[in-house]
């Protein structure tokens, strides 16, 4: 499904501020499969995301979705295969649209633009079916401007959205990130029910080990531009946030002893 | 005064199809275009210089509308392709425009007055009215209707897909090229068509008053915007159609303010030259009005929003 190959990206490459943000990575994801990734702040994954995405080319390594390279496939024609939900809730939808604007397109992701109404009244009662499956009322606000919904509304939404168009493959960026619990909670269990319905292959960068751990079949700890460890079946099964700890503090120490090992050679 | 309130509803009907284009390139696209400096006068070129050849009018107005958006398009192809900044990128179509104008009326004005007996549309129009009515308020009526009419397309466009994406990319650009949406095409679009109605605003004015003159640009980008954002302090609508009816009344308030001024102004030693001071004047305040009420804690002027 998704295949990535000696990926490297350098911010600001060949100046003082040169930051090597990814650093060959290889990673290999099944169709279906839901790969939780974590790390701390700078490890790459917001990166790893957005060079999958588009937003960003890598300087080295290649990228394919299905087959398909998409290495130097610009953003906007990427988007039929996947669908986005960002950290920041203002991020994935326009706010001065109205609800059934911006479902209209995201029905459209990928499709021509055409002369003709966007909202139609067909689509319109698809919408509304749709809508009235989160739970959270917003069939009955499908005339409303965006910018007057709530946070976990809008993420709810933009959910919705990044499914609608039935992409190959979903990224999450810590989209439960800047909501509150409780309604980070009903995202979550929101975007599990999405999944499992369209089996799709997922994404998700998250902050909380126990989530990575709950949600998904398969982990992978990023660390300073590296994937650190990728654990999945039994071993996965058993694990607790603790064990994760362990592994990860286990293998960083194995990491600096050999990097000392280097500097003292 | 009858007739003066009429003279402010007819300059004020042109100036809305302006205020429109400024509304969808400031506004839908949030693209501060300058070009609108070059634009106005270059449909008043296009259509005064080939009204000059003996052409009908009509084709002269679609002609100069179609340069209007070709200059447009410009602009969008300095800010996409080439990466100059928004506001620069209006500036340059605008400086080139001023020779580009030049060169097309092959002077700097051309008169168009029916007594030199050039035909432009008004003369059109009240030659084949005159067998049916002759009423002073043909003119003011027709202009109304093509307002009307262009107000009405513009919303649907503006509800179409192409519309939509347009209003997303202005929004939300990082949102719309997650969906799949080439902003630089849809920044394209917008320009053009916002432009379009620039030139078209020109040239149907230049009609009007019976010359086309160099000039006649200069600040009309601050009008446009002066109209735009008089409209939205007036009423606060929401909904596409509410908006774009707005700008049509705020470009007809703004034409009345402007009106007044040159008419009882010479009372305070108001001049006709001071006028573009006063459209900057206008906008630094209307502009300002939040911090001033900040500032000022004026309680009863709360629940105005700008």
């Amino acid at each position: 499904m998704l295949k990535i190959t000696h990926l490297t990206k350098i911010f600001f490459k060949g100046s003082v501020n040169e930051n090597i943000v990814l650093r060959n990575i290889n990673l290999f994801i099944s169709p279906g499969d839901f790969v939780t990734i974590i790390g701390s702040n700078g490890a790459g994954k917001t990166t790893l995301l957005n060079i999958i995405s588009g937003v960003f080319f890598p300087d080295q390594g290649k990228i394919e979705i299905d087959g398909k390279d998409v290495t130097n496939l610009p953003e906007y024609k990427r988007a039929p295969f996947i669908g986005r939900v960002f950290q920041n809730p203002l991020q994935g939808t326009a706010s001065s649209l109205t609800v059934e604007e911006n479902l209209a397109i995201a029905e459209l992701r990928g499709k021509r633009k055409r002369l003709r109404l966007a909202v139609t009244r067909r689509k319109r009662k698809e919408f509304e079916e749709r809508l009235s499956l989160l739970g959270l009322g917003l069939e009955k606000r499908l005339q409303e401007r965006v910018g007057l919904l709530s946070g976990g509304q809008r993420q709810a939404l933009t959910i919705l959205m990044a499914t609608l168009a039935k992409p190959k493959l979903l990224l999450l960026d810590e989209h439960t990130a800047n909501l509150d619990p409780k309604t980070a909670q009903k995202i979550i269990f929101l975007t599990k029910r999405v999944i499992s319905e369209v089996h799709l292959t997922t994404l998700m960068v998250t902050h909380n080990m126990e989530e990575a751990l709950k949600f998904g079949n398969r982990t992978i700890m990023m660390n300073e531009g590296k994937i650190l460890f990728d654990v999945s079946g039994e071993e996965r099964k058993k694990m607790s946030v603790k064990d994760l700890l362990d592994k990860f503090s286990k293998l960083k120490k194995e990491k600096l002893s050999e990097d000392k090992m280097l500097l003292t050679r | 005064m009858g007739d003066f309130i009429l003279h402010v509803l007819e300059e004020g009907f042109l100036f809305a199809i302006l205020s429109l284009g400024v509304y969808i390139s400031f506004r839908a696209l949030n693209f501060p275009d300058l070009s609108v400096d070059g634009t106005y006068p270059l449909g008043a070129a296009v259509v005064a210089i080939m009204i000059l050849k003996g052409i009908n009018p009509f084709i002269a107005m679609i002609i100069a509308t179609l340069a209007g958006g070709l200059a447009g398009l410009f602009t969008g192809f300095l800010h996409t392709r080439l990466k100059i900044a928004p506001l620069l990128s209006g500036i340059l179509t605008m400086i080139c425009l001023y020779s580009i104008n030049l060169r097309i009326m092959g002077r700097p004005n051309i008169s168009l007055s029916p007594y030199l007996g050039y035909r432009t549309f008004i003369t059109i129009i009240k030659e084949e009215a005159n067998s049916l009515v002759t009423s002073k308020y043909l003119i003011p009526l027709i202009f109304l209707g093509i307002v009307i009419a262009l107000k009405f397309l513009l919303d649907i466009f503006l509800h179409t897909e192409i519309g939509l994406a347009i209003r997303a990319t202005g929004d939300n650009e990082e949102m719309i090229r997650a969906e799949g949406v080439n902003t630089d095409t849809t920044k394209l679009i917008g320009l053009a068509l916002s432009n379009s109605l620039v030139a078209l605003s020109g040239a149907l004015f230049a009609q009007y008053q019976g010359f086309s003159d160099i000039g006649m640009g200069i600040g009309m980008i601050i009008a446009g915007l002066a109209s735009v954002i008089t409209g939205e302090a007036l009423f606060r609508g929401r909904t596409i159609s509410i908006i774009t009816l707005e700008v049509i009344i705020g470009a007809i308030v703004y034409r009345l303010a402007i009106a007044v001024a040159l008419k009882w102004g010479y009372n305070f030693g108001f001049k006709p030259t001071d006028l573009k001071l006063l459209t900057g004047l206008l906008v630094i305040i209307i502009l300002a009005f939040p911090v001033i009420r900040k500032r000022m804690k004026l309680k009863f002027l709360k629940d105005i929003k700008i």
